[in-house]
């Protein structure tokens, strides 16, 4: 599946018009988790193991509204996993950039694990074998279409697509993306900010009713 | 199998700012450091629940049908691989959903396959509630249940049987199966979970516009088409997800705003543009005080008024008499005045304005003149049968319903009480007449309210049957428990919702073990007492015969065929089809229509054939309740300052009075509006607010899903940061609930984002079930302060105490 591998240090990848990424719009999740049952059930996962997760982040000083956020893989340009990981498991496709576990060579040690600071990786148990999302290639592979969460989503809040045409699409909408490239990994996934509330009526076109 | 996510902390604990979390990992505080958490907890423990990891999921054919679970009522395919169900997706190509699929209808497949199903039909061996049973044969039985009821039916007569059919159950058992046997037995006592849910949304609905559902559809260019949206009590976007969604997108690309009223900032008020956090239960006092507003500053759509709406000069006068000030109803519902007066002149100048309300409207002793008082809200600013203009309440709504033949069944007198709760008294004490046996397909010991009371009346029947997936609370003290069916394993409709489609399900899977559907259980207990020429043998095989020849046959309903059904792209259709090839209507009551199928050609099916606020006719018809349908102010008893409440002049123990607007089949108890200062035990200082939890959950059944148990745990309670800090409690910490009714236990969750002096408890969990097992709300709920016009229980508020464990 996977064409190859890039360094820590090639990041063409993320400028690359074939990058694949998801995009997380902060205004229309509604913390409901479907991504996670769609995930589970795409990629058989059970109970403890994880690929995406929704969480409820309460409001802070300022803040009056509760905020949705699915954290899942950010396919970075350079993945603290695939440079923890001893046995050479973590690949980084140079045409998608999507990053992926290969479970044949994954020896278990968890390294990977620690190392994202996304919390987007995780461990079966069983199996003993890093879990990460690969933004349902089998899915892609076999003609299904995109990634199952963003299928599911019922607040359209996750879509797919070429990272660069997202970007694009966002900023012709006025969406501003929120910066959390904390740690200089080139995290790719998108995550569009909260517009602001509309406070009035001003501007809604009349039909003319009473 | 409890998916408890501590055990992991040791390991990633270096990561977690904060380390107590038991109610779920996954709730934050503190918007910008949330990736520093999710390096927790992530040790697997449970195995490969659909088959070996990796392997993804491969089916050789997909089936069209409708999610059985919730009242969304999404289309889903069903991925078959030969006989087994390998994944459950959304329907790309569905004009509603577009694919789009909540949680728990994708995880649904844990119940087909999970290993905690009743497999065999069982019968109690130990005393009733220890839970000790023993397997028995389904024609054994059968005989046994059928003699018991004869016997019951002979010693106490017919009316001493009662049927409840819960939460999971769809028209063809409620209204179907159940209602058939309950005719032809003789008792007039079967109820659905209506009155615990939206009775009062379906009979304010028929006084205002003859027709039950709401008029608008779920579509771009009706519902979506709203410039403005006031959801008062309803939490859609956890209740509703998909719907939700849709509302949501087409408010973001149209530009339109949305408002949400409720005590609690839910997932809804959190996507809204502004949450206004209210009073519980005086949801009515907000929409007078609007009305009054637009009366004041004649600001009312007089021209559609005149037209298509009757008795509304009569509320004018009525609100201006009254005083419903936006300054009065800014004391009732501890709004501000200003605020009340602007949602006032918002919803008049907006071009299309939908109000959306939910059980935060009906779950009230006042939940019919709730409901009603929104209804004239929209209709004094026109906004009722237009697309992107109307009132949206989700209730039972269509007239799907089995009736024997006519002469076939014995007369029945009227229901003891329309409300199942209503029953509870008269299984304790016998008055006024005895209820003996109880057949129930749901679970009553977690939906309920008076759930201690519940307690002391099961003890005393002769005879209880349970029929369920799962081996609820309600389970250990049946006498005869058999195992059933989902739609999937049997054939079925989807639920009641608001979008008023009616899809139907397709057999797909053989059910487990010995387990068969409610038409199936009705059909042989039915047969040995004679019943067999109604509920007929083949029924039992083909739900479609069943649900063509008997379902159907009401005013507006024949076009609802399964042929129809199942030739549509998604399996669904919109009702009312009053003719097979009639078009469906996306906006009803639109300017001038008429009614599709009204005999007489008229605009609206009411006696007046207008919309209806006050009549003559309707003064007489709710005088014998004591109310008017004018909305005259009052709400529930469990409140902090002195508002209106109502007296019941008879109690449950009582005959009472025939119920006008269920057409006399159900008893009622007549009541006064009172102003005098209702004593309060100052312990109880805390309104509590009970509600749906969030949309993985789903009543009793998705508590035995292990995924859903994993996205949201423990049975939680929601208190403001001021209201934890003056009682020593911090987020996590359990903590008792209790006022004269009983005691729970719950997680605290401390969040700003609810009224101060409320605390807020999801419904769903009982004390046997498989994931994190809690005594219900429902034992803090009163079983007996009911609306007496709908018969709906106040669920919303009470006043309870909150203290650490």
């Amino acid at each position: 599946m996977t064409s190859g591998t890039v360094t820590e240090f090639e990041s063409e990848s993320r400028d690359s018009t074939q990058s694949l990424v998801l995009q997380i719009d902060l205004e229309r999740c509604t913390g409901c988790r479907a991504c996670e049952a769609a995930c589970k059930l795409e990629n058989r996962l059970g109970e403890g193991m994880f690929r995406n997760r929704v969480f409820w982040v309460a409001p802070g000083a300022g803040e009056s509204r509760f905020e949705f956020v699915v954290a899942v893989c950010q396919q970075c340009a350079r993945p603290a996993c695939l440079r923890a990981c001893g046995a050479g498991a973590i690949v980084k496709d140079a045409h998608t950039g999507v990053v992926s576990i290969d479970h044949d060579r994954c020896t278990g040690c968890q390294e990977c694990v620690l190392a994202c600071p996304y919390g987007a990786v995780s461990f079966d148990h069983r199996r003993h074998k890093a879990e990460k999302c690969n933004l349902c290639a089998d899915r892609r592979e076999t003609g299904r279409g995109g990634p199952a969460c963003a299928a599911a989503c019922p607040g359209m809040a996750i879509t797919f697509g070429p990272r660069q045409a997202l970007i694009e699409k966002a900023r012709d909408d006025g969406r501003s993306r929120r910066n959390i490239d904390h740690f200089g990994l080139g995290a790719g996934t998108l995550y569009l900010e909260r517009l602001p509330p509309r406070l009035s009526l001003q501007g809604v076109e009349s039909d003319g009713a009473e | 199998m409890a998916p408890s996510n501590e055990d992991s902390k040791s390991r990633s604990g270096m990561y977690a700012p904060r380390a107590k979390r038991s109610r779920s990992s996954r709730v934050m505080s503190g918007v910008g450091d949330w990736f520093m958490e999710l390096a927790r907890d992530r040790t697997g423990k449970e195995g490969y629940p659909y088959s070996e990891a990796g392997k993804p999921p491969r089916a050789d054919r997909i089936e069209v049908g409708a999610c059985p679970v919730c009242f969304n009522s999404c289309p889903v395919q069903y991925h078959m691989a030969g006989d087994r169900l390998t994944t459950i997706t959304g329907v790309a190509s569905d004009p509603v959903t577009r694919g789009r699929l909540c949680p728990k209808g994708q995880f649904q497949i844990q119940t087909y396959y999970s290993p905690d199903r009743l497999t065999r039909p069982l019968k109690r061996v130990g005393k009733r509630g220890e839970g000790r049973f023993q397997p028995i044969a389904w024609d054994q039985a059968l005989d046994e249940v059928a003699e018991r009821l004869q016997s019951v039916r002979d010693t106490y007569g017919a009316r001493s049987l009662a049927i409840y059919t819960g939460t999971r159950s769809s028209w063809m058992n409620k209204a179907g199966g159940a209602a058939l046997f309950a005719e032809l037995f003789g008792t007039p006592n079967q109820e659905g979970t209506a009155p615990l849910c939206a009775a009062a949304a379906s009979q304010s609905y028929l006084v205002t516009q003859g027709f039950a559902p709401g008029a608008n559809s779920y579509t771009e260019t009706d519902l979506g088409y709203a410039s403005f949206y006031l959801v008062v009590g309803d939490n859609m976007a956890e209740t509703r997800p998909v719907y939700f969604g849709l509302i949501n997108d087409c408010r973001l690309r149209n530009g339109a705003r949305m408002v949400v009223v409720d005590p609690r900032q839910s997932a809804t008020a959190a996507k809204a543009d502004e949450w206004i956090c209210n009073r519980p239960g005086t949801d009515m006092a907000l929409a007078l005080g609007m009305m009054h507003h637009l009366v004041d500053n004649d600001r009312l759509a007089t021209g559609f008024l005149e037209s298509h709406v009757v008795g509304w000069e009569r509320l004018c006068e009525f609100l201006l008499q009254r005083r419903y000030t936006p300054g009065w109803a800014a004391d009732v519902c501890d709004i501000p005045a200003a605020t009340i007066r602007r949602l006032a002149d918002e919803i008049a100048a907006a071009p299309r304005a939908v109000v959306f309300g939910g059980k935060g409207l009906n779950q009230h002793s006042n939940g019919f003149q709730t409901n009603r008082a929104f209804h004239m809200l929209c209709l004094l600013t026109g906004h009722w049968g237009r697309p992107g203009a109307g009132f949206m309440n989700l209730n039972r709504g269509l007239s799907l319903h089995a009736h024997a033949p006519p002469g076939r069944a014995p007369v029945r007198g009227p229901a003891l009480r329309k409300s199942p709760t209503g029953w509870i008294d008269a299984m304790c004490t016998g008055r006024p007449y005895p209820i003996k046996a109880f057949i129930s397909t749901g679970n009553p010991l977690s939906t309920w309210p008076g759930q201690a009371r519940l307690r002391q009346g099961l003890a005393e029947l002769d005879l209880l049957v349970y029929m369920e997936l799962f081996p609820h609370a309600t389970a250990a003290f049946a006498d005869y428990v058999f195992p059933t069916t989902s739609a999937v394993e049997a054939g079925d409709v989807n639920r009641s919702n608001d979008d008023r489609r009616v899809g139907w399900i397709e057999k797909c899977i053989e059910p487990p073990g010995e387990a068969r559907s409610d038409l199936h259980f009705w059909v042989e207990l039915g047969k040995r007492l004679g019943f067999d020429d109604v509920l007929r043998d083949d029924y039992k095989l083909d739900p479609a015969a069943f649900w063509d020849s008997m379902m159907i046959n009401a005013q507006g309903m024949r076009g609802l065929t399964t042929e129809r059904m199942r030739a549509s792209p998604s399996k669904w259709i919109r009702a009312p089809i009053p003719e097979p090839g009639d078009p469906e209507v996306e906006t009803l009551f639109t300017p001038d229509s008429v009614f599709p199928g009204d005999p007489k050609g008229r605009f609206a099916p009411t006696p007046t054939g207008k919309l209806e606020i006050w009549t003559e006719a309707l003064e007489e018809r709710l005088a014998p309740y004591g109310l008017s349908p004018l909305p005259e102010f009052y709400t529930d008893r469990g409140q902090l300052v002195d508002l209106p409440f109502l007296e019941y002049l008879v109690d449950d123990e009582e005959e009472g009075i025939p119920s006008p607007v269920y057409g006399g089949k159900a008893m009622t108890r007549p009541v006064r509006i009172s102003s005098q200062p209702l004593p309060r035990d100052p312990r109880y200082d805390t309104e509590l607010v009970s509600g749906r939890p969030p949309a993985p959950h789903f009543h009793s059944w998705t508590h035995w899903q292990w995924q859903a148990n994993e996205m949201w745990p423990e049975q939680f309670a929601m208190i403001h940061p001021n209201k934890a800090s003056s009682i020593g409690v911090v987020d996590g910490d359990t903590v008792i609930i209790d006022n004269a009714l009983g005691s729970i236990t719950a997680v605290a969750w401390v969040h700003e984002g609810i009224r101060e002096s409320s605390v807020f408890v999801p419904i769903g969990w009982d004390e046997d079930q498989k994931g994190h097992p809690a005594k219900s709300v429902n034992w803090l709920v009163d079983h007996r302060e009911r609306d007496p016009i709908s018969d709906q229980t106040n669920m919303k508020s009470l006043l309870v105490r909150v203290r650490k464990a």
